[in-house]
């Protein structure tokens, strides 16, 4: 493991043991966690970026979602190989996450101010007042108003913005090493999102936390991560830096993505788009998954996989168009 | 023929409440809206949860009761129009819903969905005549003709949604009012919708309607675009105007919020402080003053009135002409 890296997944693979077959949710999936950076994983529904995150933090169990394959490395150790008791105490603590419905992710029933301290008491062991006054700290960090009295109410007395700025509160409580962001801003309307991602940017430039950014968004990406991930039907088709991913895409479909966004002031009269649906996990395509939605696919893209051809400086793309810019 | 299709006077609708401080009250989801839509052009609505750009979509197609105010269809008073007057109006004026998934009956096949508004408004007579209507609908839509035995739930999201537009094309409006009908959609998927949708409105010379809280979409397909917040407009000019030079101060705030999906332009944003304030305590005075950094004593008491920046631009602000500049 390089030390620069704080997390590495290597050929991670999460399948879905359904009734009605397996659904390969995340298929062989390699990236690299820079520490202090933040990586964007892009994608559209069903592509495999929140499964992702779920194997990270070892929440698939009680699913029917099991990691078969693959290895996530984090401070040299194999976070795959240990115990359910080890890694809920690397989930929170050094390792944690904030989701996209501030809503259903906050327990409706206790009021705020103790869903803080829970985690702090847990993973620092300290007592009940201790962690109360250490959360009370923390949610004024977030920029919270009124902080005693909000401690103490509900998650449906908050807004919207109030609530997820209460989960980042719970996400830091423990300082932890790196937070995973599953559409943190998704659910909320663009100027309480512009709070939000400039809170996150400050606080992350305080502390150093790495970040793994997940969202189909990618004004947000181009605006919040240093390097990005571009995921479709369960694999990585690219990666790069920010700057590569957006001024030099190499893949059709990262392509496709960026020429479908309505970008102000383009004054386009039609957007390009890309055809046809993302394919059904349960009747993947064989080859590049790609190959039928794509203008450049030929026969080799319907028969075989392309490789990851790796242009260095991390940029790699997963696509047999890149095979001759490696020839000669 | 008349030029303003649709005209839409100081509409109001408020809801009653009660609430622990102020009793019997109101929710104030429209607060006196005003304007015009020209014959074929398109008005783009936008604005933040809560802001009343739904509650305007509902109360013009008379989906919920006006309290106050009037609307204008095609030189007809529409107002206080009811069901069975409204049926005749809805040949007109026609609506596409944000949720794919939740405005198609599930039990209904598409051709029955589609269908529906044929047989409702008695526009044809045999079942052939129904049959080859429903057909050439979905091929309209981007669809086929084998998907009419279909159900919704075989459909995908932005399948469904072209649904749901072959069934407002059916009676062939003049209006079509779109609520956010492409949020619920993936970015790829998205484009196809407005594609279809430009498509559409050139084809039939529509006039669209169209309602969503995102500032790219709107600027990508209306001609006019106004910006609500708090149940009324603060700001409305045409596209380029309004993009180019935003006048209010909100209109800037929520411009500048928007991620560009460019990294060299990482640039410092206006972040509004606090939250939209709640539709029943609405502040006195210019409602926005509480978050707004130029607010002077005169915006804490008194409305603003309608400024006039150019012919296409208006803007409710007591500083707008200095900011104009």
């Amino acid at each position: 493991m390089e030390d620069k890296n704080i997390l590495e997944v290597k050929n991670l693979c999460t399948y879905f043991f359904t009734d009605r077959g397996v659904v390969k949710a995340v298929d062989g999936l390699d990236f690299d966690l820079e520490e202090g950076s933040v990586l964007g994983i892009v994608g559209e529904s069903g592509s495999g970026k929140s499964v992702t995150s779920l194997a990270i933090m070892d929440l698939l169990r009680g699913t029917t979602g099991k990691v078969v394959e693959g290895e996530i490395w984090f401070q040299g150790r194999n976070l795959v190989e240990l115990s359910e008791e080890e890694r809920r105490m690397i989930r929170g603590k050094d390792i944690s996450m904030i989701f996209q419905e501030p809503m259903t992710s906050l327990n409706p029933t206790i009021k705020v101010g103790e869903q803080v301290a829970e985690v702090i008491r847990l993973h620092q062991g300290a007592s009940k007042q201790e962690a109360m006054e250490r959360t009370i700290e923390i949610l004024k960090e977030t920029g919270l108003p009124r902080v005693e009295s909000m401690a103490k109410e509900y998650p449906f007395q908050l807004s919207g913005g109030q609530r997820q700025r209460v989960m980042i509160a719970m996400a830091l409580a423990c300082r932890p090493k790196i937070l995973i962001a599953d559409e943190p801003t998704t659910a909320l309307d663009v100027t309480i999102q512009a709070q939000i991602l400039e809170l996150m940017k400050e606080l992350q430039k305080k502390s150093g936390t790495s970040i793994i950014f997940i969202t189909h968004s990618l004004g947000v990406v181009a605006e919040m991560c240093d390097k990005v991930l571009v995921m479709y039907c369960s694999k990585a088709v690219e990666t790069g830096d920010v700057n590569t991913i957006f001024l030099e895409p190499k893949h059709p479909y990262t392509q496709g993505l960026l020429a479908s966004i309505p970008k102000i002031g383009s004054q386009a009269d039609r957007l390009d788009s890309i055809p046809g649906n993302v394919p059904n996990p349960k009747h993947m395509p064989s080859g590049c998954k790609f190959a039928p939605r794509c203008a450049f696919a030929d026969e080799r893209c319907g028969q075989e996989e392309p490789p990851f051809f790796d242009y260095g400086n991390g940029h790699k793309c997963r696509c047999w168009l890149c095979e001759k810019d490696f020839k000669g | 023929m008349n030029d303003i299709l649709l005209q839409v006077k100081d509409l109001k609708q408020y809801y009653p409440v009660t609430t622990k401080e102020q009793g019997k009250t109101f929710v104030r989801a429209l607060d006196g809206v005003t304007f015009d839509v020209k014959r074929g052009e398109t008005l783009g609505i936008v604005g933040e949860s809560g802001c009343g750009k739904s509650t305007m979509g509902l109360t013009i197609c008379k989906l919920i009761e006006p309290t106050d105010g009037q609307i204008v269809l095609d030189g007809e008073d529409i107002t206080k129009y009811g069901r069975k007057q409204m049926r005749e109006i809805r040949k007109k004026i026609q609506m596409v819903f944000q949720d794919p998934y939740a405005s198609l009956n599930p039990r209904m096949s598409v051709y029955d969905i589609v269908a529906e508004p044929l047989v409702i408004h008695k526009l044809f007579q045999s079942k052939e005549d129904i049959d080859a209507r429903v057909i050439e609908l979905l091929r309209q839509v981007g669809l086929d003709a084998y998907h009419a035995k279909r159900y919704p739930h075989e459909f995908s999201g932005g399948q469904r949604q072209r649904i749901g537009i072959a069934r407002a094309l059916a009676v062939e409006p003049q209006v079509i009012i779109a609520d956010e009908p492409v949020s619920a959609l993936d970015v790829s998927i998205q484009s196809q919708v407005l594609n279809l949708m430009c498509d559409l409105r050139e084809q039939y010379g529509l006039t669209y309607l169209f309602i969503s809280h995102d500032l790219s979409v709107v600027e990508h397909i209306s001609d006019t675009v106004g910006v609500m917040y708090l149940g009324s407009f603060v700001e409305m000019a045409d596209k380029k105007s309004l993009y180019d030079n935003p006048v209010h101060p909100y209109t800037q705030a929520l411009l500048s919020a928007v991620p560009k999906p460019d990294p060299r332009e990482r640039k410092e944003k206006i972040i509004l402080s606090g939250n939209i304030p709640s539709p029943v305590n609405v502040p006195k005075g210019c409602k926005f003053h509480p978050r707004c950094k130029y607010c002077t004593d005169i915006c804490k008491e008194a409305v603003p009135e309608r400024t006039q920046i150019s012919d296409s631009h208006y803007v409710y602000c007591h500083r707008a002409k200095e900011f104009a500049k």
